[in-house]
Formats: C-alpha cells, structure tokens, sequence
C-alpha cells in the first residue's frame, strides 16, 4: 500500500484511519496463538 | 470493546503508514495496542494466573494491570534499550487482553515483548546473529513469593516476537515449572537446590529462534553485575504458613542437570529428584510433600540480591575486631552469621553491599571472616559461593575464598591447619559458583575467609544430622 507524505497531511485522520483499517484487516491474518504448558508427574520419583 | 478494535486497527495503520514511508515515527505522542494472549479459552474470574485449557492442561491468564515490555527493532542498538511499557486492561482475568501503549517512540518495526515488564534497560538483538534473536538481563528470581493455586508473577517469564506488521503477540512460556502441595500444616517455605554447577535462577538472556514459532531459551551470559543461582528459594507472603491440598508452583530455568534437584521444606530435606532434563514449558509435579519426622539432611539458600534484613551493615562499617552477629530470617528459622575482621581494620569490612549493579555479601579486604550458622545437632558438610565482582568496576586481582575454624587474632592469614577445605582461587570476573565439602565439628561456627577480597549473592549450605 502506497501512501504519500503529502496525502497524509492532508487526508482528515479519520478517513486515513478507514482506509488503512481495511488494508490492515486483510494484511493482519497472523493471528494470536496459545500455548498450553505440559505437565510431567515426578510424584513418584 | 469497539474502542479496542478502534486502536488496534489505528495502531496498525500507523505502522502501515511509517512502513510505507517511515515518516510518522516520532511525530507526537500516539496509543499502540497489541492482542496478546496465552490462553485459548475463556476462563472463571479469578485472581489466580494459572488456569486451565480445554484440553485441561495448565494456562496462564492476563490479569487487569499486567504489563509487558516491547522492544521495536527500529531502535535497538548495541546498547542497552528501555523499550515500551504496555498494559493490559481488563475488568476480569482473561483468556486473552489487548495491551496498550500511549506515548511517544516505538516506531513501527519488528518487536520483541517479554513478560514480566522490567524498566531495566536491556541489549535487544534482531539481527537473528546465530539464528535467534536476543533480550539480555531477562531475571528468574532466586527468591520466589508463593501464590495458592499460581506462581510468582515476577517469575513468570513469557516471550514473544512478532514481524513487523502483526498485531498479536504470540508468547511463549520462558521457564518450567515445579508443582507442589505439602501435607503439613507448619511449612512457611522452602528451597529448591541444585548442583553449584547448574543455574536455575538469576540473570540470562532470552533467546529466541528466528523461525516460527519463536522458541525462547534462557541461555547464560557474562556482563557487570549478572549473576546466577544454583537454588531458588520460596516463601509465602507475611507470617502465614503454606495451605495443605493447595498447588503452588516455583519457576525455574531449564537446563540440564548434572546431578538431582533436591527439595527442602523449612529448611528438611523433603524429596531428591534423579539428574533430569528441566525442560521450558513443562510443569514438573512433585505431588504432595512431607518433612519426615527424623532429622534429615538440612538445605539453606540464602540470597543476598534482596533487600538487607535489619540489623545488617550495608556499607562499610566502622572498625569492629571480633564479630557483629546478624540475623538471616529463613523460613520459620533465625540464623546467625558473624561478620567479622581481625588485625584493627578500619574500612572496608564484611556487610552486605546495596550498590550498583547488585547487592552482595562484600568481604572487602583481606582478612574479612563471615561466620556460617551453627545449627544444633548438624555438622556443615557443604558451602556453595556464587561469585560474583567485589565492585562494579572491573577487577584486578581474582578472590582467594577458604573456609577456617577460627578468627586469626591479628592480620595474619590462618595457619593451614585453621582450613577445613582446600582454598580456592575465584574468577576475578565473578560469574562462576564454587562448591567447598569441610570437614567440620557439629555446633560449630566456621568462617568463610578472603584471604585475597571477593563477594557473592548468594550462599547454600548443607547440613547434616550428627551421628
């Protein structure tokens, strides 16, 4: 996505902001993983 | 919740903006919010950070005010970084949390975060030299304040990296944890030891792979003031006692041991665990604890990284010949060391040092004695030093470090035949434990010795029962 300095400036934030909102919804599918700790029985050693 | 997604879109776009033409970094203050999470369920409230996953295994909830800290590739450098200070905001513990940053800085780049969040500046690496990306001065506390049904917060360290871009940060689990209940009702607290070899605690440096997932080690490194523990010690806040039929859990650093890791309750020897493999990520359940009712081997961690207990000089005293007598409190249980110099000195003493970078036990010259604890009905069969610099300058001369029987009455060293193990020569750079095996009476006070000046954190001691 190409935005210039200029056009930054001069674009109202909001409508900036919605713009790149739905640039970023497609570019953000990363996504957020878990991780689960493991658990190991040293109860009987 | 649509003013979350408001900033978290917002704070994207920012960074798409300065990707596109790295000009709005530093343009005036601005709100950054991450998704992180590390669990994948939503859980009861509670004040607990430990939960349980769907597949009933342990996870650990965000809870309102956790902070982490993010470092931005855009600014790291080969000196140390303060990063970014974010916060999460919740109204009930959390599966997952937004955490958010308003403020200048941290322009847009790839990020790595660390959980707990620290203020200590730190040496960030995102080059990825040797395959993994680095964040220097990452702490497992030698000291550990239980939590029912949790761990220390301060102990739990979690890491994440995210590519420049993303807006979650996935952490990762830095340390392993060891589970317990104990079945007496007295237990104020206990330590975990190790062989002086192996570091579980203190000062590492986390790193990471440079692939997904983004696999931490904690792996060790030499710097001013870094130090690291063969033990962790832990207690339970004010004077109350452990709860039976509760799980409490104590993070350690993963490693490889060379011998087994023993357990002490109030000082008793409760459990050896076999040389293992400590692996991050792995929760180890030691079950349910119980002090036998003979007398057993004693084991006592003493860490002199936190704040001096009343009644300790911290500083150079003033000339004292003899001995000063000090109260170390250890789970239910006073002991006594003895601070002590001969031949008149008049500076630079036995104390515990609260400078910069670390607080220490300072034997500052040569001739300085610290007298271990006597305990009744127990010889010392073990004494662990972990080394470390005298001053935050570098040192010239390396500590010379025995353990004697007695105080020389003027400035001279002992006679050999005061020694009760063989003297050893210290790194001068610290860094490095020593391990002594005297040959010591029962009820007896033995002094470790600077025949040449030195300093440590932190001092195990081994006792056993008197035939």
């Amino acid at each position: 996505m190409e935005i210039s300095l200029k056009a930054e400036y001069e674009t109202p934030l909001s409508e900036l902001l919605t713009v790149l909102v739905e640039d970023t919804v497609c570019d953000s599918t990363k996504g957020v993983t878990t991780e689960e700790w493991e658990e190991e029985d040293w109860s009987n050693l | 919740m649509k003013s979350m997604r408001f900033f978290v879109y917002a704070a994207a776009a920012l960074s798409l903006a300065a990707c596109a033409k790295g000009e709005l970094a530093g343009t005036g203050p601005r709100t950054i919010t991450f998704h992180a999470s590390m669990v994948e369920e939503e859980l009861p409230p509670t004040m607990a950070v430990m939960g349980t996953s769907e597949n009933n295994k342990p996870q650990i909830l965000w809870e309102n005010g956790d902070e982490i800290t993010v470092y931005t590739s855009a600014e790291a450098s080969t000196t140390a970084v303060e990063g970014y200070i974010f916060s999460a905001s919740l109204t009930e513990s959390s599966a997952s949390a937004d955490f958010t940053y308003t403020g200048e800085g941290c322009a847009s780049g790839n990020y790595l975060a660390i959980y707990p969040a620290a203020s200590t500046a730190r040496v960030v690496n995102f080059t990825g030299e040797g395959d993994i990306y680095r964040i220097a001065a990452v702490d497992v506390p030698s000291s550990q304040t239980l939590v029912a049904g949790s761990f220390d917060r301060s102990a739990a360290v979690a890491v994440a990296y995210a590519p420049q871009g993303s807006t979650g940060l996935n952490f990762k689990n830095a340390v392993a944890l060891i589970k317990f209940q104990v079945a007496d009702s007295n237990i104020k607290g206990g330590s975990i030891i190790v062989d002086g070899s192996d570091a579980i605690s203190g000062r590492f440096r986390a790193d990471l792979s440079t692939t997904e997932p983004y696999i931490p080690t904690l792996s060790t490194y030499d710097a001013s003031g870094v130090t690291r523990h063969n033990f962790v010690s832990f207690t339970i806040d004010g004077s109350t006692c452990l709860s039976t039929g509760t799980d409490y859990y104590v993070a350690v650093r993963p490693t490889s041991l060379t011998s087994g890791l023993k357990v002490y309750l109030n000082g008793n020897w409760v459990k050896t665990i076999p040389a293992a493999e400590i692996m991050r990520n792995k929760v180890y359940n030691l079950g349910v604890l119980s002090v036998p009712n003979t007398p057993v081997e004693k084991g006592l961690a003493f860490d002199f990284t936190v704040e001096p207990f009343d009644g300790w000089p911290n500083a150079q005293r003033s000339p004292n010949p003899g001995a000063t007598s000090c109260v170390y409190p250890l789970h239910g249980t006073d002991y006594t060391f003895v601070l002590a110099d001969c031949g008149g000195a008049s500076a630079a003493n036995t104390f515990w040092a609260i400078t910069a970078p670390i607080n220490r036990l300072a034997l500052a010259a040569v001739y300085r004695y610290f007298g271990l604890p006597a305990i009744e009905g127990y010889k010392l069969v073990k004494v662990t030093c972990t080394n470390v610099l005298l001053n935050s300058s570098s040192a010239t001369t390396a500590p010379v470090i025995g353990i004697t029987k007695s105080i020389s009455a003027s400035a001279t060293h002992p006679a050999e035949s005061e020694y009760v193990a063989p003297v050893q020569t210290w790194n001068k750079n610290g860094h490095e434990t020593h391990t002594y095996t005297p040959e010591c009476e029962a009820n007896t006070v033995y002094y470790v010795y600077a025949k040449a000046k030195g300093a440590f954190t932190g001092l195990t001691l081994t006792y056993e029962p008197a035939q």
